[in-house]
C-alpha cells in the first residue's frame, strides 16, 4: 500500500497548499462587511477543467489501488507470456495520441480549426490502434486459455488493461464529439476549450499506462516502479 | 458601487445570470429528467428514504428471528444471512450515503453558497440516474433466481462467491454491478458538489464564511471520491472471480473432495481494499452529520457556534486521519503486531477532534437560548448517542479489547449507535428542520414528538442492551444461539425484548412517514424563515425557492453564518446577506 499512501500524501501536499491559501485562521464573527473587489471568489481554473482534475485524481487512486493490489498479490519475478513489443507499440501509439493533441490544442488556440480538426483525427485514430493493441494481446491470453485460470499476472493484466482501456474509451468518445461537433455544426464551437480538457486527460492516461506498463513488464524504469511498490 | 450584481459586469462566469441556466421545457424535463439540483435533492432522499424502509422491513424480519427464533418459518438460516446482508449495505451506502450527499447535498450546497445551481447540472441529473439504476439492481436481486447474496455486509470472499453461501449465483454478481453502478453514479455527483464549492459561492462567501453544513458535505464528498475507488476495485475483482474463474481474492479450495480451479489468491487483499473503502465511509457518513447538527444546534439555541475554527479545522482533521485507520477492522484478521499498535494509536488519535466538537456542541448550547423544537430534539440526541457509540469505539479501537470482542454483539451495538442511530437522528433532525423550506409547510410539531422520542428512547433501549449482550459473548451474524452452551437463557429473554421494542420503534417511522406526506397539503404555511435562521437557504426570494434560486440578482454575503443574539441587532438574528450594520459604530 506504500505507493497508495505515496499517492494520498501528494494529494495532500496540494490539498495543504490549497488551504493554506485560504485564510482558515481567520476570524469571522469579527470580520463584517464584503471583501474587496466585490466579485464571486476568483475562479482561476475554468470548472470542467477542474471538474475532470478531480476525476483524474479520484482515478489515479483507483489505478494506484490496482498496482498496490497487484504487489501484495503476484510476485515480482511472475511475467505475462505477451511478447513485449507489442505492448511498446501500443505504449508508442498512446504517446502518439497524447503528442497529436497537444497539437490540435496549439492549432486551435491559435485559431487554425481545420489543422486542429486533423490533429484531433490522428489523435482518434492513434488511440484506435491503441485499443485494437490491447485487444489483440487479451485475445491472445484468452485463446491460451491464461484469463480463466489462477495465473494472476495475467489475471492483472486483463484487469488493469481493461479499466484503463475504458477510460482511453471514454476519451475516444469524447475526442469523437468535438470533432463531429466542429465538422457537422452549422456554427461550430471553439474548438479550443475542448481539446484542451482532452489533452490533460490523455496525458494523465499516458501517464498511468507508463506506470501500469512499467509494473507489468521489464521497462527501464520498472525498478523505480518496484521500489515504490515493493519496498523492502 | 451596486450590492447586487445584476450584470455581466460584475458577475462571475461561474455565477450564471437567471437567463443562463438550463430552463426546462416540459413537465418531464421539470420533475423527473430535471436537472435543477433542489429536484434531484428530492428523488434523491425520496429514492433513498423508500429503500431505507425496505431495510426497515428486514431489521424487523432479523429481530423476529432473533428475538423468537422458530416463529417466523420462513426464515431459514439462508434467509437470515441474506436479511443482515441486505439490511446492513443498504442502510450504509444507499440510505445514509445517498441521503448526505445526494439528498441534503444537492439541496444545501447551492442555496446555502448563494448558487443558482450545480456548476454541472446534466452530470448531476446522470448522478440520480445512475444511482436509481444501482438501486433497482440491488432490488432485483430480491427476486432473482437463490435471491440477494447473504455473504454478509462486507462480502468477505472466499465465501461470498462460494457454494453453500446464499445468493452465490445472481445475488453476489447483483450486489457488485449495482455496488459499481453506485459508484459510478456517485463520481458524478461528487465531481460536482467539489467544483460547486470551490468556485460557485455567492460574492463573498469565503470559505471560512460557509456554514458547517456546507463544510460537512465538502469535506465527506472528498473522501467518498478517495474511497470509493477502493471499492469499487474490489468490487470488479470479486465479480472477475466469481465470473472469469481468476483468482484475485480465491486461495486454493477443496469443495466436496474436489479442488476447484481457484488458487493462490489472497482474501486478506479483499479486506484490505473493503477497509480501505469501508472506515473514510463512516465519516462520509459522519461529517455531513456533524456539520448539519451544528448548524441545528447554533438556530435552535440563538447561539453562534463555539469554535467555528476549530470545528472547520476539526472537520479537515478528521477527514485526514479517516484514511490512516481502516485496518482496526482486521485486527483478528491477523497482522503484524507493530501494525496493530500503529492502526490502534491512529483511530484513537481521531478521538481528539471529534471529541472537539463534541465539546463545542456542548458549549454552544451552554447558555443559549435553547428552544426545544423537533429538529433541536433530534441534534441533541444525535450528540448523546454519537458520544456514546463513540466511547465504545475506543474500547473496540484496541487491540487487545476488541479480540474478544470481535464478532460479538457488542460490535453490532457499537456500530449502530455510532453510525446508525446517530446519523439517523440527524437525517430526521435535517428533514425536521429544512421541510419547511422544501414544501412550504411546517411538519406537524406533536407527531414530530411522539416520533421523536419513540425514535430516541427505542434506539437506546434496543442497542443499550446488546453491548450487554456482547460483553456476554453472544456471537453476531448467528441465526439462533438455543443450544449454545455459553448463551444463558437470559441473553434469549434480553432478545425478546430488544426486538419488542424494534417492532414499536420501526412502527414510529410510520408516524415519520404519515407526517412527511400529509404536511405536504395541510402543514401550517412556513413562510420564509419560519426558524428565523441566518443562512442563505432562508432568504430566498420565494419559498419553496424557484428554478434558479435568486431570482434576478444573486446575494452577496457580508457575515458569517452564526449570527445569532447578536447585541444592539433588531432581531435577535442577523442574515448572512444583511448589508447593514447593526448599530451604529458596532460593526468594523
Amino acid at each position: 500500500m506504500s505507493l497508495v499512501l505515496a499517492y494520498l500524501a501528494v494529494l495532500g501536499a496540494f490539498a495543504a497548499r490549497w488551504l493554506a491559501q485560504q485564510h482558515l485562521a481567520d476570524r469571522p464573527w469579527l470580520t463584517v462587511g464584503s471583501p474587496h473587489p466585490l466579485v464571486a471568489p476568483a475562479a482561476i481554473t475554468a470548472p470542467t477543467r477542474l471538474g475532470l482534475g478531480i476525476f483524474l485524481a479520484s482515478a489515479g487512486l483507483l489505478f494506484s489501488l490496482l498496482v498496490a493490489a497487484y504487489a501484495m498479490r503476484v510476485p515480482g519475478t511472475a511475467l505475462v507470456p505477451l511478447d513485449p513489443r507489442l505492448l511498446w507499440l501500443t505504449t508508442f501509439l498512446l504517446a502518439g495520441a497524447s503528442l497529436a493533441l497537444h497539437g490540435a490544442h496549439a492549432a486551435a488556440r491559435r485559431g487554425r480549426e481545420e489543422q486542429a480538426t486533423a490533429a484531433l483525427g490522428f489523435a482518434s485514430a492513434a488511440g484506435l490502434g491503441f485499443l485494437g493493441g490491447q485487444a489483440f494481446a487479451w485475445q491472445a491470453l484468452w485463446q491460451a486459455g491464461l484469463v480463466q485460470g489462477p495465473d494472476a499476472a495475467v489475471a492483472f493484466f486483463c484487469l488493469i488493461t481493461a479499466l484503463h482501456g475504458l477510460h482511453i474509451l471514454a476519451g475516444l468518445v469524447a475526442l469523437a464529439w468535438i470533432t463531429a461537433r466542429a465538422a457537422l455544426l452549422p456554427r461550430p464551437p471553439r474548438l479550443e476549450p475542448g481539446t484542451a480538457l482532452c489533452t490533460l486527460y490523455w496525458d494523465a492516461l499516458l501517464a498511468v499506462w507508463l506506470v501500469l506498463f512499467g509494473l507489468l513488464f521489464r521497462t527501464p524504469w520498472s525498478g523505480l516502479i518496484d521500489a515504490l511498490c515493493r519496498p523492502g | 458601487m451596486s450590492d447586487a450584481i445584476t450584470g455581466p459586469q460584475g458577475g462571475s462566469p461561474l455565477l450564471p445570470e437567471a437567463d443562463d441556466l438550463y430552463h426546462p421545457h416540459s413537465w418531464w424535463t421539470r420533475y423527473v429528467f430535471s436537472q435543477d439540483a433542489k429536484v434531484i435533492a428530492i428523488q434523491y432522499a425520496g429514492t433513498a428514504l423508500a429503500i431505507g424502509f425496505v431495510a426497515l422491513i428486514l431489521s424487523w424480519l432479523i429481530r423476529l428471528q432473533l428475538g423468537f427464533p422458530g416463529l417466523a418459518t420462513f426464515i431459514g438460516p439462508a434467509e437470515y444471512y441474506q436479511l443482515i446482508t441486505m439490511h446492513g449495505m443498504i442502510m450504509v451506502v444507499y440510505l445514509l450515503t445517498a441521503v448526505f450527499l445526494g439528498g441534503f447535498g444537492n439541496y444545501l450546497i447551492p442555496l446555502m453558497l448563494g448558487a443558482r445551481d450545480m456548476v454541472f447540472p446534466y452530470l448531476n441529473m446522470l448522478s440520480y440516474w445512475i444511482y436509481l439504476l444501482a438501486v433497482l439492481v440491488l432490488v432485483a436481486s430480491f427476486f432473482a433466481p437463490g435471491g440477494p447474496t447473504g455473504a454478509g455486509w462486507t462480502l468477505y470472499p472466499p465465501q461470498a462467491i462460494l457454494a453453500g453461501t446464499p445468493g452465490q449465483e445472481w445475488g453476489i454478481v447483483l450486489m457488485l454491478v449495482s455496488l459499481i453502478l453506485f459508484i459510478a453514479g456517485f463520481t458524478m455527483g461528487g465531481v460536482n458538489y467539489v467544483v460547486t464549492v470551490l468556485q460557485a459561492r455567492a460574492p463573498g462567501m469565503t470559505l471560512m464564511r460557509m456554514p458547517l453544513t456546507v463544510w460537512g458535505i465538502f469535506t465527506a464528498t472528498v473522501l467518498a471520491l478517495l474511497a470509493f475507488p477502493a471499492l469499487l476495485v474490489g468490487a470488479v475483482m470479486m465479480l472477475l472471480d466469481r465470473l472469469l474463474g481468476t483468482s484475485f481474492f480465491m486461495p486454493a479450495i477443496i469443495e466436496a473432495g474436489q479442488r476447484l480451479r481457484y488458487g493462490g489468491g489472497s482474501p486478506i487483499l479483499f479486506q484490505h481494499l473493503f477497509w480501505f473503502f469501508g472506515h473514510p465511509e463512516v465519516y462520509i457518513v459522519a461529517l455531513p452529520a456533524f456539520g448539519i447538527v451544528s448548524d441545528l444546534i447554533s438556530t435552535h439555541a440563538r447561539k453562534n457556534i463555539f469554535g467555528y475554527r476549530m470545528m472547520v479545522w476539526a472537520i479537515v482533521a478528521i477527514g485526514v486521519l479517516s484514511f490512516v485507520v481502516w485496518a482496526h477492522h482486521m485486527y483478528v484478521s491477523g497482522m503484524n503486531p507493530y501494525f496493530g499498535f500503529f492502526f490502534a494509536t491512529t483511530t484513537l488519535i481521531i478521538a481528539i477532534p471529534t471529541a472537539i466538537k463534541v465539546y463545542n456542541w456542548v458549549l454552544t448550547l451552554w447558555r443559549g437560548d435553547i428552544h426545544l423544537t423537533v429538529p433541536m430534539l433530534f441534534a441533541i440526541a444525535f450528540i448523546v448517542t454519537f458520544l456514546n457509540g463513540g466511547l465504545t469505539g475506543l474500547f473496540l479501537g484496541n487491540v487487545v479489547v476488541d479480540v474478544p470482542l470481535s464478532d460479538t454483539m457488542f460490535v453490532v451495538a457499537h456500530f449502530h449507535m455510532v453510525m446508525g442511530v446517530a446519523p439517523i437522528l440527524v437525517i430526521f433532525g435535517g428533514l425536521y428542520h429544512w421541510y419547511p423550506k422544501v414544501t412550504g409547510r411546517m411538519l406537524d410539531a406533536r407527531l414530530g414528538q411522539v416520533h421523536f422520542w419513540i425514535t430516541f428512547l427505542g434506539a437506546y433501549a434496543i442497542f443499550f442492551p446488546m453491548h450487554y449482550l456482547g460483553l456476554l459473548g453472544v456471537p453476531r451474524r448467528y441465526y439462533e444461539t438455543a443450544g449454545l452452551g455459553f448463551v444463558p437463557p437470559s441473553a434469549e429473554t434480553l432478545n425478546a425484548f430488544i426486538s419488542l421494542v424494534a417492532f414499536v420503534v420501526g412502527a414510529a417511522q410510520i408516524v415519520f412517514l404519515f407526517n412527511l406526506l400529509h404536511s405536504l397539503r395541510h402543514g401550517a404555511p412556513a413562510g420564509g424563515n419560519p426558524w428565523r435562521a441566518t443562512t442563505l437557504e432562508w432568504q430566498t426570494p420565494e419559498t419553496p425557492p424557484s428554478h434558479g434560486n435568486w431570482g434576478p440578482a444573486l446575494p452577496i454575503v457580508y457575515r458569517w453564518p452564526y449570527d445569532y443574539s447578536v447585541p444592539g441587532a433588531p432581531e435577535d438574528f442577523v442574515p448572512q446577506n444583511q448589508p447593514a450594520p447593526i448599530r451604529a459604530g458596532a460593526v468594523p
